[in-house]
């Protein structure tokens, strides 16, 4: 089935620069329905028409998501614009974007339908479906695992130690290095629970912040579904300078070892290491069966 | 990027918070001078640091006589000072802060930051300022900083940290302003703790300042504040091209594109018993300056080898592949390089002069570099 993005998925480009025009013809090269890209300039011979503003986008090309490379400085800016003309699924590959800039869009998108993954992400793939975003596609193949991950290129890793081992991807959704980001790790798991087509799930994590923890603690009450995850950094430092605020609002400093604690006590497999991410999938699959 | 409490509390002032009569000096020859201008024997000495609990590594410390208050400076001045939040590299202090010694009647505790898991600006308060305040008692609000607090978040404000009349109206000024330093300098945390008062006046006695870095380019005099904070010279010029680069213990280079991916090599690394030398993600894009400064980095290490671990989305393997040859790095090089162009990218690696050995799976590459820093393979 694939969560977030289908075989109909209409993809607008915002922010039609180098990176932008060549990720567009890579999506395009796959099978992506990319249907039109959204500058304030002027450019020729692109394989889809170019507007001004989403909103004239829309109207014309009906396009429902899109896949944004506008520069940090004004990628906020874009991600509202976007929401304001009712697309539906933002994917923000830009990085870099001010924590500011984003209290601002989730001041907004707390009230709003729109759906935001990223920023700083490399996008969602769903093998044999749609790819929308950065990833090399030779990775992947269609298949039942659902891979969520924080980091781009482990998220990557993950996928090919999966296709390797004969298995596949049902889909990866990449949600972002950032803090301040659109999309948990909980809000993909929960669509992964509900997707026929997904299997067994895959958590790629790493030290900072809460988001694994709040994921365990619902996949401890609702999860049907094995579920593995692997987090990275055991021998990073924890950032203590955030000091008493931090530990104010925080039920941690977001260490490693605290969060495989919390996946273990919620039933999830864990990865020792970053090569272990495949076998352990299919070990759980395996041992489901 | 966390400012030193001297430019922490400098940016108050300019805010209307004020704080006590201060002078800070990066020289003994500049003690003398200081102590003139502030008028006062009963002095704080506080080393500048960018850590808290400098009180617990001895780095603030009260002087009672001139004398006392110079040999403070000279204990501190140049010197590395270690807590939990520095590890054991600690930091040295550049500079010495001198802050006349206020009567203190109480002390509050008084921040703003963001909540990162709910996604919005909070307020924090507490009516007991100092150490372990997050024991304590705590107020938290969330407020768009934009916006002006409501009457009933004031009240509620007041109400909780004992104000009443004109400290009321003074403490409310405080928050208000402290929003608004917080939006226009970009920063992801100002702290004042302790928020002081002293003969009806509220001062900060300490500010700590962090500095949202993904804003820098919109705040060209905090870039430069931030410029002088940096751990080291090869730190600061990793960063200035956007490489994450950390100098660790071991012997084992690394260079990788992802923070996730470079953070769990240094993992396996440790996990298959070897020693990363550093940690470092040269991220995506500018390819050729990422890769010739990262092998340049290196070399200020004791390395042996080399580990290359790269999975390409959108860098390309084949502009890595000729930036590599380019760098003509001397140590021996395991590379395990997947993604867009990888095989195109190998084959121009192995065609050049350079000592390699590819592997295709990252379980092999760590294993090989692990092997050859203990020496049994040539």
């Amino acid at each position: 089935m694939a969560i977030l993005v289908d075989h109909t998925t209409r993809v607008l480009i915002q922010g039609v620069g180098r990176a932008g025009i060549f990720h567009a013809e890579q999506c395009l090269n796959y099978g992506t329905k990319v249907v039109a890209g959204v500058t304030p300039k002027k450019k020729e011979n692109l394989p889809f028409p170019l507007f001004t503003t989403v909103a004239e986008a829309k109207k014309a090309t009906g396009c429902d998501t899109s896949l944004l490379f506008v520069p940090a400085p004004r990628a906020a800016e874009a991600i509202l614009e976007a929401e304001a003309a009712s697309i539906s699924l933002i994917i923000c590959i830009t990085e870099g974007i001010p924590n500011q800039d984003m209290l601002r869009v989730h001041r907004v998108l707390k009230q709003s339908k729109t759906k935001l993954i990223g920023p700083n992400c490399p996008g969602v793939m769903a093998p044999g479906v749609a790819k929308l975003g950065i990833m090399p596609d030779y990775i992947y193949r269609p298949g039942c695992v659902g891979i969520v991950s924080r980091s781009g290129t482990l998220g990557y890793e993950a996928a090919w130690q999966i296709t390797q081992l004969g298995l596949g991807q049902s889909t990866c959704v990449g949600i972002g290095g950032d803090p301040l980001i659109g999309t948990s790790f909980l809000e993909v798991i929960e669509l992964f629970e509900a997707d026929p087509q997904t299997e067994a799930i895959l958590l790629v994590g790493e030290v900072g912040g809460e988001e694994e923890e709040i994921a365990a603690e619902w996949i401890r009450e609702h999860s049907v579904k094995p579920v593995v995850a692997f987090i990275a950094g055991a021998c990073s430092p924890i950032d203590r300078r955030m000091g008493h605020a931090g530990a104010m609002m925080s039920r941690g400093y977001g260490a490693c070892r605290e969060k495989i604690e919390a996946l273990k006590e919620a039933g999830v497999l864990i990865a020792p290491t970053a090569s272990d991410m495949g076998k352990r999938i299919k070990y759980a699959i395996e041992r489901r069966s | 990027m966390h400012l030193y409490e001297y430019q922490a509390m400098a940016i108050l002032n300019e805010y209307g918070i004020g704080s006590a009569k201060a002078v800070v000096v990066s020289s003994l020859d500049e003690v003398d001078c200081a102590l003139r201008e502030l008028g006062s024997s009963k002095l704080w000495v506080k080393a500048q640091v960018p850590t808290g609990e400098r009180a617990k590594a001895g780095a603030v410390a009260l002087a009672s006589s001139s004398a006392e208050a110079k040999s403070l400076v000279e204990e501190m001045l140049h010197k590395v000072v270690v807590t939990e939040q520095t590890g054991k590299k600690g930091a040295t202090a550049k500079r010495v802060l001198l802050a006349i010694a206020e009567q203190v009647e109480s002390e509050f505790y008084l921040a703003a930051t963001i909540d990162w898991h709910r996604r919005c600006s909070v307020l924090l308060f507490s009516a007991q300022g100092g150490t372990e305040v997050e024991k304590r008692s705590i107020l938290k609000i969330d407020a768009d900083f934009n916006r002006c607090l409501s009457g009933e978040k004031k009240a509620l404000i007041a109400r909780f940290m004992g104000w009443s009349g004109a400290i009321a109206t003074a403490g409310e000024q405080i928050v208000t302003n402290l929003m608004r330093a917080f939006n226009e300098c970009d920063a992801s945390l100002i702290e004042i703790n302790p928020l002081a008062l002293s003969e009806d006046r509220l001062i900060a006695l300490d500010a700590k300042m962090t500095i949202d870095e993904n804003a820098l380019f919109r705040q060209p005099r905090i870039a430069n504040l931030c410029q002088e904070a940096h751990p080291s010279v090869e730190e600061a010029k990793a960063r200035a091209i956007n490489i994450s680069y950390i100098p660790l213990e071991g012997t084992i280079g690394c260079i990788v594109n992802g923070a996730g991916l470079a953070m769990a090599t240094v993992d396996m690394i440790k996990h298959y018993g070897g020693r990363a030398a550093n940690f470092l993600d040269i991220g995506g894009g500018a390819i050729h300056t990422k890769i010739a400064e990262s092998f340049t980095l290196l070399k200020s290490l004791p390395i042996r080898v080399v580990l290359l671990n790269i999975f390409g989305g959108i860098t390309d393997c084949v502009a890595l592949a000729k930036a590599v040859v380019e760098s003509q790095p001397s140590t021996p090089l395991i590379i395990r390089m997947e993604g867009t162009n990888a095989k195109e990218g190998r084959e121009i690696l192995k065609k050049s002069d350079l000592t390699l050995l590819f592997t295709s799976s990252l379980a092999e590459a760590v294993k090989k570099a692990v092997a050859v820093e203990s020496g049994y393979f040539s």
